[in-house]
């Protein structure tokens, strides 16, 4: 687990803050020709933490996990702390406006719809 | 009390070298998956915090796409056992499959709890992907303030 996290410099206004993001682990798959399914487990985030944006050809997931009780002590630590942070490249034959969200169990569903004309066809032969 | 992981560090020199060897080993290891080691066949065992409060303890434990009721959580003799399965569902045959860190299959994680623990009292609680176990101390062993009267 430990492998997963980063920490990256942010700015915020003039100063550079470090922020320590986790990269959720991920399943990708083509359920049928045209659907592809993004699945990224990220526990602890609620609906209202979590933020997608597609900006260009990016699509970036960003989501804040609830923090630990600040108080008691830890007698073991093994889940990692910090803010879950992905960010894909999107390649051109997906279509931008159709992506579906849905959060569920600690697990974020993107459904992503390839663009019809990108789609697999057969071209008929019309027989004059 | 058994909650800390356990680490050969004695001083013995052979001891010294396979625990040597073993962080050298760890450095060229890359995990993806929640570790494998472990009796039982549930193999599997998700992350867990511990953590001690005044007067209880909380365990909390990542379990991201598991169905509520796929979990099973008992306390026998002082030994907490969270165990379960993480199930999948392969909606078509012609799926391609592109990327796949994700684990699934049974996991189960045990700790022996410390004797103050009030087994009556436990209480479990699923959201959003998170277990979080709350275990209550005992009455007469949680801590006291003893306040000092002025003559």
């Amino acid at each position: 687990m430990a492998k997963e996290v980063k920490d990256v410099e942010v700015r915020k206004g003039r100063e550079k803050v470090q922020v320590r993001f986790i990269r959720p682990y991920c399943f990708i798959c083509e359920e049928e020709a045209g659907v592809v399914t993004l699945k990224l487990e990220m526990p602890g985030v609620a609906k209202d933490q979590l933020e997608i944006d597609v900006d260009g050809n990016e699509l970036q997931i960003t989501g804040k996990r609830e923090e630990g009780s600040s108080e008691g002590t830890y007698l073991m630590r093994e889940r990692p702390s910090g803010t879950f942070r992905q960010v894909y490249t999107l390649d051109d034959t997906i279509d931008r406006n159709r992506i579906e969200a849905n959060l569920e169990g600690g697990v974020l569903t993107l459904t992503l719809h390839r663009r019809e004309s990108e789609k697999p066809r057969k071209i008929t032969i019309k027989s004059s | 009390m058994a909650l800390i992981r356990w680490y050969d560090r004695d001083l013995e020199p052979v001891g010294t070298f396979d625990w040597l060897q073993r962080q050298i080993n760890d450095l060229f290891d890359f995990p993806r998956f929640p570790e494998t080691q472990g009796l039982f066949d549930r193999r599997i065992s998700p992350a867990i915090d511990v953590i001690e409060h005044s007067d209880s303890f909380t365990v909390e434990c990542d379990l991201p796409g598991i169905d509520q009721k796929d979990i099973d959580i008992s306390i026998a003799s002082g030994v907490l056992t969270i165990k379960g399965e993480k199930k999948t569902e392969q909606k078509s045959e012609k799926r391609k499959v592109y990327k796949k860190e994700t684990w699934e299959g049974n996991f189960q994680r045990t700790i022996s709890l410390p004797s103050v623990v009030d087994a009556d009292k436990v209480e479990a609680s699923f959201n959003n992907g998170v277990l979080k176990i709350t275990l209550p101390k005992r009455e007469e062993a949680k801590t006291k303030r003893i306040e000092l009267k002025t003559k």
